[in-house]
């Protein structure tokens, strides 16, 4: 039941990452810190690494959210760390979901 | 008597929340009856030919293929490698049972004393440590060579894969590689079931997808795709890759572990690797 909330969610994140591609939403707050966003991914990664579940593009989102931080375009930094975190996130809630619910994919 | 219903009905109850978890011989002999109920045209050693089992296209072109097999000179000089002493003057021969010739059906196996499962790969890379000499690369170049040919010379031989009851270590080895089978992971939200079992011979673009009966069999595998021989384990990486998931390091403990599972499955088939695949 809860992987199919994962699915649901995980479908929801392809969805929003459609829209997350760099310089496309100018809504980020340029209140918001760089290194405290990219702090949490970071440590968002950390734990999914630690369940043996990352997506293969999460790492690859984050060294891109540096290199906008080091190019100045920190708008788009801080939109790819924070797509970088939630992927982290989900790739978590789906290694932790399949540890319990792994079985309702054996068919027989 | 009060007591002793009471106590069947104890019994009764703390057996019904229990999951039904199956032994390996029912794994195995669950996957046959699935296969051979979806596949009844298919002899049960042509699963060992992954797709070329079910789509006769494919198998025409693998056919042909196979009368000049690229996986040919990885076996001559995997053959080299392996003949080849180390500077110690010991060599491969002398780590495995009848000399390292016609083994690989006995691969993987758990190692109660390490607590592991030890794939042919593994044993390999042991071998040369014991002896002084360092570790290959796992996925491709000389190691998949010489898996290849101690592959060749254990062509024909049953797999014959031991998950000991009386072994917790081996049972929950066994397990840890079921469970990686049927798990979801990456991006697409793909276990290895996901295409293996519940899509098998369905088509997935231009390829239809393999039986997981059979598909420890023939490795390594010359992939045109690859353009090289590689390891079995290279495949679960790049499976990983394909649903989006960063894959696990080769002879990790959990690849190590799903090979022993898939191994499993596949008791009673012939080996017949190496093997050509697209």
């Amino acid at each position: 039941m809860i992987g199919k909330y994962v699915f649901l969610a995980m479908g929801l994140a392809i969805v929003a990452g459609c829209g997350l591609q760099p310089s496309r939403d100018r809504s980020a707050s340029p209140t918001v810190s760089f290194a405290e966003t990219y702090a949490a991914a970071e440590a968002a990664l950390a734990k999914a690494a630690a369940s043996r579940n990352v997506w293969s593009k999460t790492e690859g989102l984050l060294q891109q959210s540096k290199i906008a931080n080091d190019e100045g375009r920190k708008e788009d930094a801080i939109q790819l760390a924070n797509e970088a975190r939630m992927q982290a996130e989900l790739a978590l809630t789906q290694a932790i979901s399949q540890e319990k619910d792994w079985q309702e994919n054996v068919l027989f | 008597m009060k007591k002793s219903i009471l106590s069947l009905c104890l019994i009764g109850g703390i057996f019904s929340v229990l999951p039904a978890v199956a032994g390996p011989e029912e794994d195995r002999l669950a996957m046959v009856k699935y296969y051979s109920d979806r596949f009844p045209d298919v002899p049960m050693q042509e699963f060992a030919n992954g797709l070329y089992a079910f789509d006769q296209s494919a198998r025409e072109q693998w056919i042909e293929m196979e009368d000049f097999p690229p996986y040919e000179i990885a076996i001559d000089d995997g053959q080299v490698l392996f003949e080849t002493p180390f500077a110690n003057g010991k060599s491969y021969a002398d780590c495995f049972d009848n000399g390292g010739i016609g083994v690989k059906q006995d691969y993987p196996y758990f190692d109660a004393d390490a607590g592991e499962v030890v794939t042919l790969e593994l044993a390999i890379n042991q071998c040369r440590e014991a002896n002084g000499e360092k570790a290959l690369a796992y996925m491709i170049g000389e190691l998949a060579e010489i898996a290849a040919y101690m592959a060749y010379t254990s062509r024909g031989n049953e797999f014959a894969i031991q998950v000991p009851l009386d072994s917790p270590g081996a049972v929950a080895a066994y397990s840890a590689g079921k469970q990686f089978f049927y798990t979801r992971r990456g991006q697409l939200n793909f276990a290895c079931s996901s295409c293996h079992i519940q899509s098998a011979g369905l088509n997935l673009r231009a390829d239809r997808l393999s039986t997981t009966l059979g598909q420890a069999t023939h490795w390594p595998v010359y992939r045109s795709k690859w353009g090289e021989i590689g390891t079995i384990q290279k495949r679960f990486a790049e499976c990983n890759s394909q649903v989006w998931a960063k894959p696990l390091e080769a002879q990790s403990v959990e690849y190590r572990n799903l090979e022993y599972f898939l191994s499993y499955i596949s008791n009673g088939l012939e080996l017949n690797g190496p093997a050509s695949r697209r």
